[in-house]
């Protein structure tokens, strides 16, 4: 699958395009592996562009989450829609993650203005 | 009225995205609204993935059937494999509310299913499993 990346001072976004299904997730997981590598730990997910998610996504998700818990970093996932909100509810990833409504939002979380 | 048709896959992950696109243009031709669409494909995703990822020994080659079905009030779509016997509703729900530490990496997709769709059937006839999920439209 397509992921825009870009940085903002020091914190990356990722923009998916299109679903995190079984077939694309693993595009996402390498691209969080890759920055978790470099030693980039202030991540926001940006889920304006994706459709929809499914377990193999909401895998790649708490890997992440955990990965950045354990290494003291920040994930923070922006611009969910309704429909990945109630699979997030469901789930029960809604308490356990940190979701800012946009970008600005997101980075003023992570550099602790907010 | 209700309108039907069917899809005949290999047991390949790559062959998934063959009745995803299959299943799209059928809902939107039958004005199948958004969300019910994406639970669907949920859904198919979570079925067809776990069959193929568990369901055979040996990279045996299989056919997987699906069969969709739609009327005034329900979609209803029917799952038939030759794959081990399974019946998704004895396995047990995941906990949770446990925290990001303790939460397993998986597990969710069976659940996801039974909670996304308004009912689920499984019936094994003669060692094929028969697995039946059922949307309600309004």
């Amino acid at each position: 699958m397509e992921i825009i990346k870009t940085q903002e001072d020091s914190i990356n976004i990722l923009q998916p395009i299109g679903r995190i299904d079984s077939n694309t997730a693993s595009d996402l997981e390498n691209s969080l592996l890759n920055l978790l590598e470099n030693e980039e730990n202030k991540i926001v997910i940006n889920l304006d562009s994706v459709d929809y998610i499914s377990s193999a996504g909401l895998r790649i998700f708490l890997m992440a989450g955990k990965k950045l818990k354990s290494l003291k970093g920040s994930l923070v996932l922006t611009h969910m829609n309704v429909h990945i909100k109630e699979v997030f509810d469901i789930s029960g990833f809604t308490p356990i993650f940190n979701i800012a409504r946009d970008n600005v939002s997101a980075v003023k979380k992570i550099n602790g203005d907010d | 009225m209700s309108k039907q048709f069917s899809v005949l896959i290999s047991n390949k992950n790559s062959e998934i995205s063959i009745i995803r696109e299959k299943f799209e243009s059928f809902a939107l031709k039958n004005e199948v609204e958004k969300n019910i669409r994406r639970n669907i494909q949920i859904a198919l995703d979570e079925i067809l993935s776990n069959t193929i990822q568990y369901g055979y020994e040996n990279n045996s080659v299989d056919k997987i059937k699906v069969k969709f079905l739609i009327d005034h009030t329900n979609l209803v779509i029917e799952i038939i494999d030759n794959a081990k016997t399974y019946n998704i509703l004895e396995k047990d729900d995941p906990d949770i509310s446990k925290s990001i530490e303790e939460k397993p990496l998986g597990g969710l997709g069976i659940y996801l299913v039974k909670n996304l769709m308004s009912k689920v059937k499984y019936e094994s006839v003669n060692g094929t499993n028969h697995l039946t999920l059922i949307k309600k439209l309004n």
